[in-house]
């Protein structure tokens, strides 16, 4: 039940993002696209592991598998995340002058 | 879809999403995070440890009830009384089909009805405790189980293969987490039958027909030579108190399910037409890990016992012997060896210093309770012993200790397994690792895990997860 609520929601976020991006002209490039996944599969990493060692009854190695994982995630998206940002206003930039 | 998002909207709609597939996998389990990391507390009710929200306790159960027409019921009211509501007559005509039917059953081989169907029955039905006098329960087994001539059909027959194949499922039905096959070679494999078992009876293979059992042998006819080794699983949450008598409880009851099993197989094995001869008291017959390692169940670990690639050292191991012949099982390299190698942690956590530190196993035994001829991790087993009697039960931190130990929920475990088996030089990383995520035995016996706590966990029954390890035989 778990997968089959995570990943209806990761083909919406996912299909609404992508809808979005194109919608705003907003280029992606694929070494942003493999960071991007490369954050979400970290993502998922964290969440099986936090809810099977919850699950396991090992609270602690829960939220430190949570960090250890979860974070770099956030990382990673936040490095594409700003790295899109940054082209895209330069873009703009370019385009008002 | 808006396209007018402004990039704040737009970061703040991300925010939003992102919690929401977080908090997800939470809520998908009916639970609130409070109350999974809280379970053992508040909520906890004896009979409904974690019921899922849509089960509600009400005042009055969903049965009407008029106490004043309710008398306390006699038990030989119940339809179980034959004679009563059959008549004598009836019941010898009902009886009568009965037999007719099993009979025509067995020669048709109906599925369901075949003579391992019959033989699975009947070995569920053994009876420890109506064998507690018998002298030579359990090494010839009850032998109460019809055995096939009296059914009037010939003995199974079936391919080696099929047979280990139906032996096991057996085996795993009666309670067996993982089981494996040895044919005894009397130049190898048969070394690892002891001489003479624990009361000072020999063990003698001989060329007779059945085994027996006098007041000084045990005899194992030469075609008795098929070894069947199981498992049975212990509970990690009551190990991760050791040393304690919560974690000796585990091992006692181990000891006490593998009795059942194998007295249950000797009687699916008479009822299939074969002889199975087993242990007369826990750890008797053969050398457990010997046995275990060369029929696939596991490697010979640091601590010198046997370290399974799917329930870790959290297993006792039980041997038995029959003349159905059983393809053999191979022996496995999950990485174990090489993994305690680097690891240590058992060593580390030994409150008797009876765990060697040494970087490779030897060939040089500690002491005579050791047995010589293979390359070893030798424990100072005596001194093991001695601490048992310090701390009032078996000790086992040694158990509890090794990263090797924990459940299997989480990926992580999967990932381990397949660095301990792939990537041997990660071991002392691995156990760090497990130090950070599940704490650490110290060497002055401080449990893993807080023994007044256990009372509180929601555990499953036997305080064993029987899906872990589930494979074809």
């Amino acid at each position: 039940m778990l997968w089959l609520i995570l990943g209806l929601l990761l083909g919406v976020v996912g299909y609404w993002l992508v809808t979005w991006t194109r919608a705003r002209g907003i280029r992606v490039t694929w070494y942003e696209y493999l960071i991007e996944i490369a954050a979400l599969i970290l993502a998922l990493v964290a969440i099986q592991n936090f809810v099977a060692s919850l699950a396991e009854l090992e609270p602690q190695a829960a939220w430190i598998l949570l960090a250890l994982f979860g974070v770099p995630a956030l990382i990673l998206a936040c490095v594409a995340g700003f790295m899109i940002w940054r082209r895209q206003k330069s873009a703009n930039l370019i385009a008002k002058v | 879809m808006p396209e007018n998002l402004t990039r704040r909207e737009f970061l703040k709609d991300l925010g939003l999403l992102s919690a929401g597939v977080t908090l997800a996998p939470v809520a998908a389990q009916g639970e609130s995070l409070d109350s999974l990391m809280e379970r053992a507390d508040a909520g906890w009710r004896p009979q409904s440890p974690a019921r899922p929200a849509w089960v509600r306790e009400v005042d009055k159960p969903t049965t009407e009830v008029d106490w004043d027409k309710v008398q306390r019921w006699d038990e030989r009211n119940t339809a179980f009384n034959f004679p009563r509501y059959f008549g004598d007559e009836r019941l010898k005509k009902l009886q009568t089909i009965q037999n007719e039917n099993m009979a025509r059953f067995l020669k048709e081989s109906r599925p369901g009805f075949t003579l391992k169907d019959y033989a699975l029955n009947e070995g569920s039905r053994y009876r420890a405790f109506a064998n507690v006098t018998g002298a030579e329960f359990p090494f010839l087994g009850p032998r109460t189980a019809l055995p096939p001539e009296k059914r009037g059909t010939p003995k199974y027959t079936a391919t080696p293969e099929e047979a280990a194949r139906v032996v096991a499922a057996a085996a795993r039905f009666y309670g067996a987490a993982t089981v494996g096959f040895v044919e005894l070679d009397p130049r190898t494999t048969q070394k690892l039958i002891f001489s003479h078992d624990g009361d000072g009876k020999q063990i003698e293979f001989a060329d007779v027909e059945l085994a027996e059992e006098t007041n000084d042998k045990r005899i194992i006819p030469n075609k008795v030579r098929y070894a069947i080794v199981f498992t049975v699983q212990m509970s990690p949450d009551a190990y991760y108190t050791a040393p304690t008598a919560i974690a000796a409880a585990t091992t006692g009851f181990g000891y006490e399910q593998g009795g059942l099993i194998q007295g249950r197989l000797q009687e699916f094995l008479r009822a299939l037409g074969y002889q199975g001869v087993g242990e007369y008291s826990r750890n008797a017959l053969g050398i457990a890990p010997g046995l275990a390692i060369y029929a696939g169940l596991g490697e010979l670990s640091r601590h010198n016992r046997l370290l399974t690639p799917e329930y870790g050292p959290l297993v006792r191991v039980f041997k038995m012997i029959t003349d159905l012949p059983l393809a053999p099982s191979k022996p496995v390299d999950a990485g174990i060896v090489e993994f305690c190698k680097r690891c240590k942690k058992c060593a580390e956590a030994c409150p008797a210093k009876a765990i060697p530190f040494d970087d490779e196993p030897s060939w040089k035994v500690r002491g005579e309770f050791n047995s010589p001829g293979h390359k070893a991790w030798f424990d100072d087993a005596v001194k093991c012993r001695a601490y048992w009697f310090e701390i009032s039960f078996g000790c086992t931190i040694c158990y509890a200790a090794c990263p090797l130990a924990r459940k299997d929920k989480a990926f992580m475990h999967t990932f381990r397994n397949w660095l301990v088996a792939n990537a041997a030089a990660t071991g002392g990383a691995l156990k760090s690792l497990d130090d950070l995520l599940y704490g650490t035995p110290d060497a002055s016996a401080k449990p893993m895990k807080n023994p007044a706590d256990w009372w509180k966990l929601d555990l499953p029954e036997f305080g064993i997860d029987t899906t872990r390890g589930k494979r074809d035989a």
